[in-house]
C-alpha cells in the first residue's frame, strides 16, 4: 500500500483508538491520589523486612528479583544480538594496523580538556551510585549505565587509537559475563542453603550502614557490571566497525 | 489536572506510532519507538504519584513518613535501561540493511530472497 | 499539581512531539537529548529520584550517542 494510504489508514484508527484509550484513562483515579495497596505495604514493611532505606532497589533487588534477573537477561541478548550484527569477519588480507587517521583526528581542545579532567571522576561516581544501591536513590541500573557511557568521555578526547587500548574487549566482555553469572550465583546460593531462589542469606545488618541489607547491595553489584559491560560492549562494537569498515574503504 | 497528565502519556503515544507509520527513514523510526516508550514512563510514574508524599528514600526521614509508590518507580527504571540497549539492537539492524540494500526507506525494502530486483 | 509540574508535563509533551516531527535523524538525537533531560527534571518533580538519575545517563547520553554513530556508519557506507 502507498504511504498516503498507510498514514490514512493509521489516522483513522487511531481516531477510535484514542476514543478508547481517553475514555479507559478518565476511569482512572485522580493524579495524586495514590490508592495504591503495594505502596502502602510497601512505606510500612519495606525497612523493616529488607533494612534498606532506598525502595526501589529493595523492590528491584528483593521483592522482585526474578524479574530483574529476566530484564538483565534481556539487556544480554540484546548485546549479544548487537555483537552477531556488527561484526564482520575479515575477508581478504587483514586491514593494516597502522590506521590511517579517520577524520576523529584533532577535536575540539575544550573538548579534550573536559573529557580528560571529567573522565576519572565519572568512573568514580558510577561506582559510588552501583554499591550505595540499598542506602541512596541509585543501584546496577543507574550506575552501569553511568560507567558504560562515561567511557566514551575517552573516545571523544583522545580517539580510537586510545579508547581501544584503554577499553580491551575481552575486559568488557568478561565484566559482561560476571555480572550475569553473578547475579544467578547468589540465587543458587541461596538455594544451596536450604532456601528458596535469590531469598536473602545474608544477615541484614543495621540500617543505614554500609554493611547491611543482605544481598541487595551484591545483587546491584553484578547488575551494574552486566550493564556497565552491556553498554560498553554495544559501544566498542559500534566503534571499532565505524573504524575497520573506514580502514577498508580507504586503500 | 488530571487530564493534563493522563493526556500527555495518550499525546506521546499517538505522536510517537503517527512517527512511527509515517516514517520514511529506519532510524527516524527507531527514534519514534524511543519516544512511545517515553509515554509508557510518564503514564507509570504519574500513577503512582501521591501529592504531599515524599520520594521513597527513607534514608533521612522517620520511617513511617509518606512515600509515593516505589513499584512504578522500580518498574520504570528497569524499563528505561533495558529500552535503551533494545534500541540499540534496531539501530544495529538498520545499519545491516543499509548495507545489504543501500536503502533506509522502508517503502523500498526488498525481501532478502528476491534476487531478481538489484538494491538500489 | 504544582505550577512546575504543570509545566513540566508540557515540555515533556512539547519535546516529544518535536522528536517525532523533525525529519533528519541528525536533528531528531538532539531533540531526543532535550527531551530525556526535560523527562529527568520531570521525575524529579514527581518524587522519582531513581528514575530520573536512570533517564538522564541514558535518555540523553546514551541513546543519542548510539544515534550519531549508527548515522556515522550509515554516512561512511555513502561516501
Amino acid at each position: 500500500m502507498t504511504h498516503r494510504i498507510r498514514v490514512i489508514a493509521f489516522l483513522a484508527a487511531a481516531a477510535v483508538a484514542a476514543v478508547l484509550l481517553l475514555r479507559g484513562l478518565g476511569g482512572m483515579p485522580e493524579f495524586g491520589a495514590g490508592h495504591s495497596p503495594y505502596r502502602q505495604y510497601l512505606n510500612e514493611h519495606a525497612v523493616a523486612e529488607t533494612h534498606a532505606t532506598d525502595l526501589p532497589s529493595a523492590v528491584n533487588f528483593s521483592y522482585r528479583a526474578l524479574d530483574t534477573l529476566g530484564e538483565e537477561y534481556i539487556l544480554f541478548a540484546s548485546v549479544a544480538g548487537v555483537a552477531v550484527l556488527l561484526r564482520e569477519p575479515h575477508r581478504g588480507k587483514k586491514p593494516a594496523k597502522k590506521a590511517r587517521v579517520p577524520d576523529d583526528c584533532c577535536p575540539e581542545e575544550a573538548v579534550v580538556a573536559v573529557s580528560r579532567a571529567v573522565v576519572t571522576v565519572v568512573i568514580v561516581f558510577g561506582f559510588y551510585v552501583t554499591i550505595h544501591a540499598h542506602l541512596t536513590p541509585g543501584g546496577g541500573f543507574q550506575g552501569g549505565a553511568i560507567l558504560g557511557t562515561g567511557i566514551l568521555l575517552i573516545y571523544l578526547a583522545d580517539g580510537h587509537e586510545a579508547f581501544a587500548q584503554a577499553i580491551h574487549p575481552s575486559l568488557v566482555h568478561a565484566l559482561e559475563a560476571a555480572g550475569a553469572a553473578g547475579y544467578v550465583s547468589l540465587g543458587l546460593a541461596a538455594m544451596l542453603g536450604g532456601k528458596a531462589f535469590l531469598e536473602n542469606i545474608l544477615p541484614l545488618g543495621e540500617t543505614g550502614q554500609f554493611f547491611s541489607a543482605g544481598i541487595v547491595p551484591l545483587i546491584s553489584l553484578a547488575v551494574g557490571l552486566e550493564v556497565s559491560g552491556g553498554f560498553s560492549s554495544l559501544f566498542v562494537d559500534f566503534i571499532s566497525e565505524l573504524h575497520r569498515s573506514s580502514e577498508e574503504s580507504e586503500p | 489536572m488530571t487530564h493534563l497528565a493522563y493526556g500527555v502519556a495518550a499525546w506521546l503515544l499517538f505522536v510517537g506510532l503517527y512517527g512511527i507509520v509515517s516514517s520514511r527513514n529506519l532510524i527516524h523510526m527507531v527514534i519514534c519507538l524511543t519516544v512511545v516508550q517515553r509515554s509508557t514512563y510518564v503514564l507509570l510514574i504519574a500513577v503512582g504519584y501521591r501529592s504531599g508524599a515524599h520520594a521513597p528514600v527513607l534514608a533521612d526521614l522517620p520511617h513511617d513518613a509518606f512515600v509515593v509508590d516505589p513499584v512504578v518507580q522500580a518498574l520504570a527504571l528497569t524499563d528505561i535501561v533495558v529500552g535503551a540497549t533494545t534500541t540499540a539492537l534496531l539501530l544495529a539492524m538498520a545499519v545491516r540493511v543499509h548495507k545489504l540494500q543501500g536503502t533506509l526507506d522502508p517503502s523500498k525494502l526488498r525481501p532478502l530472497h528476491n534476487r531478481k530486483r538489484k538494491p538500489r | 499539581m504544582t505550577a512546575i509540574q504543570c509545566a513540566l508535563f508540557v515540555l515533556v509533551a512539547a519535546g516529544g512531539g518535536a522528536a517525532v516531527l523533525v525529519r533528519s535523524p541528525r536533528e531528531q538525537a538532539f531533540f531526543v537529548s532535550l527531551n530525556g533531560a526535560v523527562l529527568s527534571l520531570f521525575f524529579m518533580s514527581l518524587e522519582a529520584p531513581d528514575v530520573a538519575l536512570a533517564e538522564l545517563a541514558v535518555g540523553s547520553a546514551a541513546i543519542p550517542l548510539m544515534i550519531l554513530v549508527a548515522l556515522a556508519h550509515i554516512e561512511r557506507r555513502r561516501q
